[in-house]
């Protein structure tokens, strides 16, 4: 990996960052969806002041989930309509540096309004969500949705079903991850039995990011063929 | 030797497995059916 | 005009072959696990069916795994009938999957008193028959051939990774309560029926496994990947009607 090659991934993450600054399209996209969808659940599942710490878990990063796919969704939207993705498709920026410079920036809009979601909760719950292991646990979720999520993208916006197609390739692929991250938070916030239970599940996550980092970066060339 | 009386659940499942193996060997012959008569019918056109 | 090579019926004597081994097999195997096998003292007769139930899901893993191999290869040499093994081994895998997932819970409700239970195992095949589903709905999704087999190649391989996950993060939680009949189960396991207790019962599971397991899934998948030729064929005629 010359310097040229983190160059070339630098510029395409400045160019999505730059994008959103000017638009703010994004992140007040996925904020809105983000409060919405707490909101419903909320009214849904009956949650007041005693609220049940595995729901508030499930919420937590299955909304995050869902905010990443309309995020991610909207961003090769864009890039489509714009038709600066064919444009740097002509240039000689390599493949792989593409997707890692548009999964970083996917996945800080992602950890932005993970943040400002754990927050909303810690305030809206009552409960202990501002805890360090609760921002890695947010980090090690974004990075692998992000990673396969990006990959994935690309190949939906490309289809006839657009739009439809990505939460429902998405959602398979994103369970292991999440189902890793909600288990690891429920003792982090009953704040019980932690240190057993959660290194596990840690550790299952690093590795899920691991591979499906690596098999987005093998699998994004075959996706992006023009 | 007396042992609980489950035939009946037994028969389900093996119903449920028959439907859905015999079930879809029908579709495939169905789908088999029809790339048939489609082939016949577009080679008369492009023959034309 | 194009010339377009047409279907070719060689292949039709190894399918006879195949159907035939196939179809005895299965009655031999019916014959084992419904009458040679012994009764179940605990469960019943009912118990029988898991001679079907655990091979269904090695014949859909088998399926599952002609997939992604297909796909790898399809990516690599871009030779359609890799792409037909790949969707033949969707089709075929998601047909046996639901079978292990029906049975399974037919065979619940008098022995966990439940048709369904959020059971780690039982969510791990529930989220492999989804995530399988997905993909018969990409492939729909996309018009272009081309783009439609390279794209569900790429899918098909992130669907196992995540398959293979989340079976072995069962395989890790040890709270489930469905039976490992096979290595060592958590205390937690209801319905374990020993293996040894029963006569016949290493005979039948040993026959239908290979049945289940392997034959079904390679017979099914070579009618489905036969079907697949032909379907490529109508729409090569179409496009070539389109063009005149």
């Amino acid at each position: 990996m010359t310097p040229l090659f983190w160059r070339a991934c630098w510029l395409i993450f400045r160019k999505d960052w730059l994008q959103e600054q000017r638009s703010r399209e994004l992140i007040s996209l996925m904020t809105l969806f983000g409060l919405l969808s707490t909101l419903t659940f909320s009214f849904a599942l009956q949650l007041d002041r005693l609220s049940r710490v595995e729901s508030v878990s499930g919420i937590l990063w299955v909304t995050i989930l869902f905010a990443m796919i309309l995020g991610m969704d909207r961003s090769a939207g864009n890039d489509r309509e714009n038709e600066t993705f064919l444009a740097i498709l002509l240039s000689p920026i390599p493949r792989a540096a593409i997707f890692i410079g548009k999964s970083i920036a996917n996945g800080l809009f992602a950890l932005t309004i993970g943040a400002i979601l754990i927050g909303l909760m810690t305030f809206l719950y009552n409960l202990p969500l501002l805890q360090p292991m609760i921002f890695l646990i947010l980090l090690l979720l974004v990075v692998g949705l992000s990673s396969v999520g990006t990959l994935l993208a690309t190949m939906t916006v490309q289809t006839r079903s657009r739009s439809t197609l990505l939460p429902i390739v998405m959602l398979p692929t994103a369970l292991p991850l999440v189902l890793a991250a909600v288990s690891a938070t429920i003792p982090l916030i009953a704040q019980s039995d932690v240190n057993n239970s959660i290194a596990m599940w840690i550790q299952l996550m690093a590795v899920l990011d691991a591979v499906y980092f690596t098999l987005a970066v093998l699998l994004f060339d075959f996706v992006v063929e023009e | 030797m007396s042992y609980p009386e489950t035939s009946s659940y037994l028969t389900l499942a093996l119903g449920v497995v028959g439907t859905l193996t015999i079930g879809y060997l029908l579709t495939l012959w169905v789908r088999f059916q029809q790339a048939h008569k489609d082939i016949e019918t577009l080679e008369k056109l492009n023959h034309d | 005009m194009t010339t377009i090579s047409p279907v070719s019926p060689a292949p039709r004597a190894g399918l006879q072959v195949m159907s035939a081994t196939t179809l005895i097999a299965v009655a031999v195997g019916l014959y084992l696990a419904l009458i040679f096998a012994g009764t179940d003292i605990d469960q019943g007769n009912i118990q029988r069916i898991f001679y079907i139930h655990m091979p269904a899901f090695f014949g859909a893993f088998t399926a599952f795994s002609a997939t992604v191999l297909g796909g790898i290869l399809y990516l690599i040499t871009r030779n359609p009938r890799w792409d037909r093994m790949a969707v033949a081994g969707v089709e075929v895998g998601l047909m046996l999957s639901l079978v292990n997932l029906l049975t399974g819970s037919i065979w619940a409700r008098p022995i966990w008193n439940t048709w369904w239970t959020w059971d780690p195992r039982l969510t791990s095949t529930a989220v492999m028959v989804l995530t399988y589903a997905a993909y018969l709905m990409l492939r729909a999704g996309i018009e272009q051939p081309e783009q439609r087999r390279r794209f569900a190649a790429v899918y098909g391989i992130l669907a196992i990774v995540t398959v293979v996950i989340t079976l072995v993060i069962i395989r890790v939680r040890d709270d489930t309560i469905h039976p490992v009949v096979v290595g060592t189960g958590s205390t937690a396991a209801e319905g374990t029926f020993d293996v040894q207790a029963t006569r016949g019962v290493t005979t039948a599971l040993l026959f239908n496994l290979p049945v289940w397991g392997l034959l079904i899934p390679i017979t099914l998948m070579m009618f489905r990947m036969r079907l697949e030729q032909l379907t490529e064929h109508v729409d090569r005629l179409k496009a070539e009607l389109m063009e005149r």
